[in-house]
């Protein structure tokens, strides 16, 4: 089947208009969420989408809609906890994880067991994207747009050092709120693009790759976009073409992208 | 008008008493050493003066502006002995720089070609211009510190907080780098609350001792210093030491014995 016969399908497109923009949310968000050492929010807030959906599920409620404002208050309380200097980040994120899985399990008991609907959102299945999802994919990246660019050099500073980020008047508290909130739509976004049990690697490898070779703070994010976006176009693709799961191939293919990032970083090290 | 004012500030971390009923007065020009041994509280005075930190107990005005009503954070200068930069944090010794712009913005914070004007100036000003373009994380810590005071003193602050400042440097880097800040002190009138364990290098330059051990041992300038019988009471056997290293800097009267317990090594520095 050619690319543009593949194009052809409404399905196809509204799974790639979603997929591209999911990859742009990811690695925007993702690059910061990373040189923040919180790349593995990701990880715990998809778990806690699992109880989300599974609410969605039992109550006859879109799965997303309804796992967004759990998986948001999920995201106030990692920040929370993790605010208290009495619990690390890492245990904060194990916490609300295993809370997630432990609620989400129980309420997919109650709403019948494991249903197909809910395999779907556990490894993705983004040739299965409504409209509605797409528009609001939509709405959420020209969101995150908004805000990197009224917040890019404050969300900077607080990475950079939130000390520092303070006593230059950065509202640091407000900045990683917005942070945490993105990241908690961004995961709901991208669980139904490569399920639960994928969403961090999204969120982690196309970043960690540009940092690989980018040496600018934008060149990283433009490279991060790219990488993204070309691993889910591609995948959705080869996916269509070889009749695999698309989540797993977009994975992979921004783990081959990964590779090729950190061998050409080595070169270029030996070289110099 | 006084640039920073403490009244009975106490401070504990759960049960432990960090700080306990600290008071003292900043005034505009004063170059004051903050010392103290490991664990005295030096770090939590300044994070509660910068506001990382509530102040439980007691009352702080910076510029006779009570901190929690605190808003022109540009006339504060701050700068830490290391920073927490993630290793792999694609910024420029240029970007870090420029990012000290960020309290001059209001709303949008979004940098123009002016900001980077005045960003060059100051890196040609502290001589770390010809690595501008190189990566923050890739320089030496004596250069990153370097471009991290480029990044304190770009908006020319009146007051200037450094939290051993010159761990990182080699000694010649560190005599120009307090030679740099004892002109801000002597031309601009900036003042400057500099906690050191070197006594010997920053005698030459400042004109107050602040002496902190959870509360305050001594708050003077440096001829009451001297004279202490606090200071002798609290360092005891290396007071003569102590006093020794200030009369080779400059100003001192000559010595005191008396006995109390704190380690020192024999560079100046307490432990």
């Amino acid at each position: 089947m050619s690319f543009m016969e593949f194009l052809s399908y409404a399905f196809v497109q509204r799974a790639l208009i979603s997929g591209v923009l999911v990859a742009l949310i990811t690695a925007l968000l993702g690059v910061f969420l990373v040189l923040k050492r919180l790349s593995l929010i990701g990880d715990s807030l998809s778990h806690v989408a699992l109880s989300g959906v599974a609410v969605g599920l039992l109550l006859n409620i879109t799965p997303v809609f309804c796992a967004i404002p759990i998986v948001m208050l999920s995201s106030l309380g990692v920040y929370k906890i993790s605010k208290n200097k009495k619990i690390y980040t890492d245990s904060a994120l194990g916490i609300i994880s295993s809370a997630g899985i432990a609620l989400g399990l129980i309420i997919a008991a109650l709403a019948g067991g494991f249903n197909t609907d809910l395999m779907g959102f556990l490894f993705g299945n983004i040739l299965t994207v409504t409209f509605p999802e797409m528009i609001l994919s939509a709405v959420i990246f020209a969101i995150t747009i908004l805000c990197l660019y009224f917040f890019y050099n404050s969300l900077i500073a607080v990475v950079f050092d939130d000390n520092f980020a303070k006593t230059a008047g950065v509202n640091v508290e407000r900045v990683n709120i917005l942070l945490v909130l993105l990241s908690a739509v961004m995961v709901v976004l991208a669980v139904k693009t490569v399920g639960i049990m994928l969403v961090s690697a999204l969120i982690i490898i196309p970043p960690t790759s540009a940092l690989q070779i980018a040496k600018k703070f934008k060149s990283v994010l433009i490279y991060a976009c790219a990488f993204s976006v070309f691993a889910t176009v591609a995948g959705i693709y080869l996916s269509f073409i070889f009749n695999l799961p698309p989540s797993a191939i977009i994975i992979l293919l921004n783990l081959i992208i990964l590779l090729i990032c950190s061998l050409t970083k080595i070169w270029k090290s030996k070289k110099n | 008008m006084s640039v920073l004012e403490i009244k009975n500030l106490s401070f504990c971390y759960t049960t432990q008493q960090v700080l306990k009923n600290i008071n003292f007065k900043a005034d505009a020009g004063d170059y004051i050493a903050l010392l103290g041994p490991n664990g005295s509280g030096k770090t939590t005075l300044i994070k509660i003066l910068l506001g990382l930190l509530p102040a439980q107990k007691g009352k702080i005005n910076l510029f006779d502006t009570p901190l929690k009503d605190f808003k022109t954070w540009q006339n504060i200068g701050y700068l830490e002995q290391k920073t927490s930069t993630p290793r792999n944090m694609p910024l420029t010794a240029f970007d870090v720089v420029r990012l000290g712009l960020l309290s001059t913005k209001k709303g949008l914070k979004i940098f123009d070609k002016a900001d980077n004007k005045k960003t060059e100036a100051v890196m040609k000003k502290l001589h770390c211009f010809s690595y501008k373009d190189k990566l923050f994380c890739e320089l030496s810590g004596g250069q990153q510190q370097r471009v991290l005071l480029g990044r304190t003193l770009i908006n020319e602050p009146k007051f200037l907080i450094l939290d051993e400042p010159s761990t990182a440097l080699d000694s010649s880097s560190r005599e120009e780098f307090f030679e740099i800040i004892s002109a801000l002190n002597k031309e601009n009138k900036t003042t400057i609350l500099l906690v050191t364990h070197d006594i010997s290098q920053v005698g030459k330059y400042v004109n107050k001792f602040l002496v902190l051990d959870k509360q305050i041992i001594f708050y003077g300038s440096k001829e009451e210093f001297c004279n202490s019988a606090e200071v002798t009471s609290y360092f005891g056997p290396y007071t003569q030491h102590l006093i020794d290293h200030l009369h080779t800097a400059g100003t001192c009267p000559l010595p005191h014995n008396c006995g109390h317990n704190h380690e020192h090594n024999h560079e100046g520095e307490i432990l």
